[in-house]
């Protein structure tokens, strides 16, 4: 507890993002990262795609296999999708 | 020069092997995909449960695992987790951001991964939400060998033998999460829990109080000290504040040291809370329990800020060598200690995606000193340079020694310095004699973030270190960054 807040540390925690929260994470991750690290944007839409039919889509932003925001994931061309049994 | 002195004859306190306990919550992915992913995932698992997380972690003698939580404990109603999973309510995780909680890892599935682990295991019953019944018949499922409406209802979810367990704490953080309760209130209702919580199978169950502060503690101490036998308390280490975290990976040099010096202020923390048990308990019955301690970092960039997913880097690591000296100094108080978290959560031990799995260079620190665990404590006098840098000023060594039962001596060295090599002279006193040679393992690495990840899983690991005997003392030369355990040669 040393340091804590003194109140919960979990509280003002949450898995589901504030509007506008996604937006600024992914402009904040992307602001010094530029080809060859991005996937094409019709590559990034495909994965985007696919994951928005995920049933392991969590919150409607997170994927269960990895805790990665997909928006920022699907945009990366080295990564590939983190699940057992892959969809991208 | 750093110069060390250990009393190699000398010793009577052992270093606790449950110093290098463990802490799963359900909390991010350290439980639901870390532990537990089902019967039927691909992922290979023996009854839902992932092996290869589980042979990682039996290669570290893990001595407890504590659970359900942390914040957690306190809104956890365990009768949600037992009896087929289908039927078992989802429900919403408030303490950790929203989660959904399928419950489907629960009591049965907690205890059969302790077994797996060959763990104990440490439950933290709940007070901030729970009735003394609650937690009264939850102990009275997992303890009573004969019949009664829970040993029954055990069998009739597939259990009709009782487990064991030992440890068991009276709700956590009770002074925050765990019920905005004042000092006097928790110490109180603690009296009264305990006094329900029993094992029903005769054995003594060991009990701990919630901590907090000195006021807390010094009031807890003196209303309730003798119903317990172990205090329990939390430290984490930060960049600067709980409102000032940094970033895991990709830091300047001042954060490099600026978050060892917040690990080394463990000691104080531990003093401060030593001295008040000391006035309340000089037999030193009661044991401090500091059963979630490690970084708390930024989470990775790019992933869900309510799972804290954070990497782990040979800072971690160092953080991790010099918290375990600190333990070892105060093992006559300190009875347990639980890293947050084993996996995937703040400092873990692995992190996974999907069916892949690292070990983190924490992970390697508590398997190089598991030579440590249940060794005699051996008297050591450290002079070490200091490393200044503007106001701040920290050792650049950090060490302890122990002695196990089969007579061989363990020493722990770590380098604190990012950029300089530290020369050790160790001497030892007493009938041992002199050393001809230590021989043990290395984990260093060349940046200050160097990590494991899922493309490059043993970028830092150990390697085999040797120190040489030099004038019938021990000369270790650590290279910058560095952690050592060396097992010395007579």
């Amino acid at each position: 507890m040393d340091g804590l807040p003194e109140s919960c540390p979990g509280c003002g925690i949450s898995v589901r993002l504030k509007e506008g929260e996604l937006e600024r994470i992914v402009a904040e991750y992307f602001r010094d990262r530029a080809p060859p690290d991005l996937a094409s944007s019709d590559e990034a839409e495909r994965r985007l795609a696919l994951c928005g039919t995920c049933p392991d889509l969590m919150y409607g932003s997170t994927c269960r296999h990895c805790g990665c925001l997909v928006e920022v994931r699907a945009r990366l061309a080295a990564y590939a999708c983190p699940a057992p049994e892959k969809r991208w | 020069m750093n110069r060390i002195v250990i009393e190699a004859d000398q010793g009577k306190q052992r270093i606790s092997r449950h110093i290098y306990g463990h802490f799963a919550e359900h909390l991010g992915r350290c439980i639901y995909e870390g532990l537990w992913v089902g019967e039927d995932s691909p992922i290979p698992n023996t009854r839902g449960i992932r092996n290869d997380v589980v042979e990682a972690l039996k290669k570290l003698r893990m001595p407890n695992l504590r659970w359900p939580g942390g914040c957690f404990a306190d809104t956890y109603h365990w009768m949600d987790g037992v009896g087929p999973r289908a039927k078992r309510p989802e429900i919403v995780n408030i303490h950790w951001g929203g989660t959904t909680e399928s419950n489907h890892f629960g009591t049965h599935e907690f205890l059969d991964l302790c077994a797996m682990l060959g763990t104990e295991p440490y439950i933290c019953g709940n007070v901030g939400s729970g009735t003394v019944r609650e937690m009264a018949e939850w102990l009275e499922y997992i303890t009573m060998p004969g019949s009664s409406p829970m040993s029954r209802l055990r069998a009739a979810n597939g259990r009709p033998e009782p487990w064991d367990i030992k440890y068991w704490a009276v709700g956590n953080e009770n002074w925050g999460c765990g019920g905005n309760m004042a000092p006097l209130q928790y110490a109180y209702e603690y009296r009264r829990y305990q006094t329900y919580c029993r094992h029903f199978g005769g054995k003594k169950l060991y009990k701990i109080a919630c901590g907090f502060n000195d006021e807390w503690n010094e009031i807890l101490m003196r209303e309730a000290g003798r119903f317990m036998d172990g205090l329990s308390v939390h430290y984490y280490t930060f960049k600067q504040d709980w409102d000032h975290k940094g970033a895991a990976t990709g830091f300047p040099a001042s954060e490099w040291y600026s978050t060892l010096k917040s690990a080394l202020g463990l000691e104080d923390f531990i003093r401060r809370a030593e001295n008040i048990m000391d006035r309340h308990d000089p037999a030193k019955r009661v044991g401090m329990i500091v059963d979630e301690w490690g970084t708390w970092h930024l989470v990775e960039p790019g992933t869900n800020p309510g799972f804290l997913y954070q990497q782990n880097t040979i800072r971690d690591a160092l953080v991790a060598g010099l918290s375990f000296d600190i333990f070892h100094r105060h093992a006559d108080r300190v009875h347990m200690a639980n890293i947050a978290q084993t996996v995937n959560v703040l400092q873990a031990m692995v992190l996974t995606e999907g069916p892949k799995m690292v070990l983190t260079p924490t992970y390697h620190v508590f398997d190089m000193y598991s030579a440590h665990q249940d060794a005699t404590l051996l008297p050591l006098y450290l002079e070490a340079e200091r490393i200044d840098r503007g106001e701040l000023s920290i050792p650049k060594v950090s060490a302890s020694a122990s002695r196990d039962d089969a007579g061989k001596v363990h020493v722990s060295l770590c380098n604190l310095h990012a950029d300089e090599a530290a020369e050790v002279r160790v001497e030892l006193r007493g009938a041992a004699g002199a050393p001809k040679g230590a021989r043990g393992r290395l984990l260093t690495a060349s940046t200050m973030d160097a990590r494991n990840d899922f493309a490059h899983p043993d970028a830092v690991a150990p390697a085999p270190f040797e120190a040489k005997a030099e004038g019938g003392k021990l000369v270790a030369s650590l290279p910058p960054m560095s952690v050592a355990v060396v097992e010395l040669s007579f």
